[in-house]
């Protein structure tokens, strides 16, 4: 039963509009694919807020569409990106790419816009499914088998999700999406499931793993939608939950450490990704108007960032066909413009004053402040240096400057500079004039991040730890680029896990052929033997006491007997009666 | 030897050859051009501008008044000194602590 049908979701258009992809081609494909989010975008402005589409299935009302502040803002920075992705992505040739792209931003917008858990756990799980396909597009072993622990650790999450909500809704016998809250097991499973998606600590390799390994247009899509989606639902499901602040925090600290040994430039990029996620869900995990506020804008800035970012190393790999550090450098001779958009996306995601990081991270810390997180407070703040160090300058540092690898190539193709450009322009325009983004956060923003105390404190911050590179640099103490892996916590899944399922294979198969040994063929075989002459044996067994001489002579002579059916008429009727005898007995006791 | 007409054109074509030859010569040289920083100086200019505006925002920071949440966000200097010693600990647990313990050869996995 549908109320009323006067707009369109979000989320239909682009996965409707992805069905037609592969029946175009050339211009008109590409035309046809920019259009999908501009029509996208017009159809969202349309939209009043409030819930459409309600649907009653199996007793159930399903919501398609619901529309407020939070999901509104998530909303735009889905369709800007795509948008820009699109454009980034024109040198692709092959239909799937393009199909995926759209499914996964659409399952986005689906995920974000859906008003109870049903439809929202749908959504999810199609996020899930487009995305891999991202990663093995790229068509590399190593992608293969990424997308293969990718794919393992979401289904795991989807499931941990799914048993939540059946569990929440058979409980509260709703199953609108709204507050949940950590209380019962329901809403524990829930909030792991959307953990996995989030890159918890100890649920993160699946993003480090596989971000890196996909296609070059791939890892832009994915930077976007899959953490975000899942930093929306903990704004919606569980603002204001302490533990969050914790895990945050640890997101934000460890993997910068990562970061500055890592020789993959995109893999840096996908533990920076963390980093940066670590704020937002700090900010949801104090749950005040500021910090929800900080968490959605930077997550709307990150999105804008992280995606150049990605942009400009995915266009040096175009380009080059390398993009471990150790293969890199001097390229800003060859791609000037790439190292420069690179180095805007460096300074907005640093938080220089003047690009966009700037007026979002500053909420999410000022919050902590607010309540006297001491603790939490320079925790971020050294996230916030150690995040300049690794993504600020050592991306373009290596692959740009440092020493010169010899690349002489073109500069990156003129759809991906337009791409990166429009990328850019929003990252300033954003830490310019911060007040559209702040008029789109979900409470009114009133926040002012351009005070001079906080200009000063914040550039002091990023020159110190510049220098703190520039001299370690000069000393010779900076960690050269190895090449090399750095093992992470998958570890305990990838090298163990080959170990137990050969001890696990030891240990059933050797049950299995012992059991085969003594069972089919030892036991069975007896059993087969006897019970081809059993008359026989039973005969010889019980007439045997009563026989004194030549024993063994007769009880060759007996089972031959039974064997070549020629005992005496007498002996069956002795037969007969014994058996009449034995049912009398049995029936009378 | 005679003297032969030919030979200042001949001594002209050759020595016109040599200069085009010269010129596509240092053409050549030009085309792999000298970028802005292949040049020391250049290199060294940055980093005096960047040495200079550290001390200069280090000395800007005295006389800024901050809204702070936490006392020693007044202290003079607060900020330069931690993300200095940030980024120092930063660098040093990476490379002395966390990288002996995770660092495999690029095929472990295979």
């Amino acid at each position: 039963m549908i109320n009323a049908i006067p707009h369109i979701p979000p989320a239909f258009i682009f996965i409707v509009g992805a069905l037609l992809i592969p029946f175009l081609k050339g211009h008109t494909r590409f035309v046809y694919m920019l259009l999908l989010p501009v029509a996208g975008f017009l159809n969202l402005i349309a939209i009043p807020m409030g819930t459409e589409w309600t649907v009653h299935f199996m007793g159930y009302d399903l919501c398609l569409m619901r529309i407020d502040r939070l999901s509104l803002a998530f909303g735009y920075i889905f369709h800007i990106i795509s948008f820009i992705t699109i454009i980034y992505v024109m040198h692709v040739k092959k239909s799937l790419e393009y199909f995926a792209g759209f499914i996964y931003s659409g399952a986005a917008l689906g995920a974000i816009f859906a008003g109870d858990l049903f439809t929202f756990f749908v959504f999810w799980e199609t996020l899930t499914v487009a995305s891999v396909i991202l990663i093995w597009m790229r068509k590399t072993k190593l992608a293969a088998a990424a997308g293969f622990r990718y794919m393992l650790y979401h289904v795991a999450g989807g499931l941990c999700l799914m048993a939540g909500i059946v569990i929440t809704t058979v409980k509260t016998g709703s199953i609108e999406f709204g507050y949940i809250g950590l209380s019962d097991l329901g809403s524990w499973l829930i909030f792991m499931g959307i953990g996995v998606n989030c890159a918890w600590p100890f649920l993160h390799t699946w993003l480090t793993d596989a971000y890196p390994e996909a296609t070059i247009g791939g890892t832009v899509f994915l930077s976007a939608f899959t953490t975000k989606v899942a930093v929306y639902a903990l704004a919606r499901a569980f603002p204001g939950t302490e533990l969050l602040i914790w895990i945050g925090v640890a997101m934000a600290a460890f993997p910068i450490f990562y970061a500055v040994i890592e020789n993959d430039l995109r893999r840096v990029l996908a533990y920076s990704l963390i980093n940066q996620v670590g704020f937002m869900v700090v900010g949801i995990g104090i749950g005040s108007e500021l910090a929800i506020n900080g968490a959605v804008a930077h997550a709307f800035n990150d999105i804008l960032f992280k995606g150049l970012l990605f942009m400009s190393m995915g266009a040096v790999m175009y380009r080059t066909g390398k993009i471990r550090a150790t293969d890199l450098g001097g390229l800003y001779k060859s791609m000037p413009w790439t190292a420069a958009f690179c180095i805007v996306g460096a300074a907005s995601i640093s938080a220089f004053p003047l690009f966009s990081g700037f007026v979002s991270k500053s909420m999410v810390m000022s919050a902590a402040g607010d309540k006297h997180m001491a603790f939490v407070w320079l925790v971020l703040l050294f996230a916030s240096a150690g995040v300049f160090h690794h993504a600020g300058i050592k991306i373009p540092f290596f692959a740009f400057f440092g020493h010169d690898a010899g690349h002489r190539v073109e500069e990156a193709p003129k759809h991906m500079l337009v791409a990166m450009g429009i990328a850019a322009f929003l990252c300033i325009f954003n830490g310019t004039f911060y007040k559209p983004l702040y008029s789109i956060l979900p409470y009114p923003a009133l926040y002012e991040p351009y005070t001079l105390s906080h200009v000063v404190t914040q550039t002091q911050l990023l020159f110190y730890s510049a220098l703190a590179f520039t001299l370690l640099l000069l000393a010779g103490i900076y960690p050269a680029e190895i090449r090399s892996i750095n093992v992470d916590f998958d570890w305990f899944i990838r090298k163990p896990l080959p170990f137990f399922l050969r001890a696990l294979s030891t240990v059933l198969n050797g049950i299995n052929s012992l059991s085969d040994r003594m069972l089919v063929q030892g036991f069975t075989g007896r059993v087969n033997r006897f019970a081809r002459n059993a008359m026989g044996k039973t005969t010889s067994a019980l007439l045997l006491p009563f026989i004194l001489k030549d024993r063994a002579d007769k009880k060759e002579k007996i089972e031959w007997a039974f064997q070549t059916n020629t005992v005496p008429v007498g002996a069956f009727a002795a037969c007969s009666v014994f058996l009449i005898v034995c049912l009398f007995i049995f029936y009378k006791i | 030897m005679r003297w032969s007409p030919r030979a200042p054109a001949c001594n002209a074509w050759i020595g016109l050859n040599l200069i085009v030859f010269g010129f596509i010569k240092v053409a050549m040289n030009k085309k792999e051009k000298q970028h802005l920083f292949d040049k020391p100086e250049n290199v060294k200019r940055l980093l005096i501008i960047f040495f200079s505006s550290v001390i200069l925002i280090f000395i800007l920071d005295l006389f800024t008044h901050k809204h702070a949440h936490f006392a020693w966000e007044s202290w003079p200097g607060f900020y330069a000194i931690f993300g200095f010693v940030a980024c120092v600990i930063l660098v040093l647990v990476s490379r002395f602590i966390l990288r002996p313990l995770v660092k495999r050869k690029e095929d472990y996995y295979d």
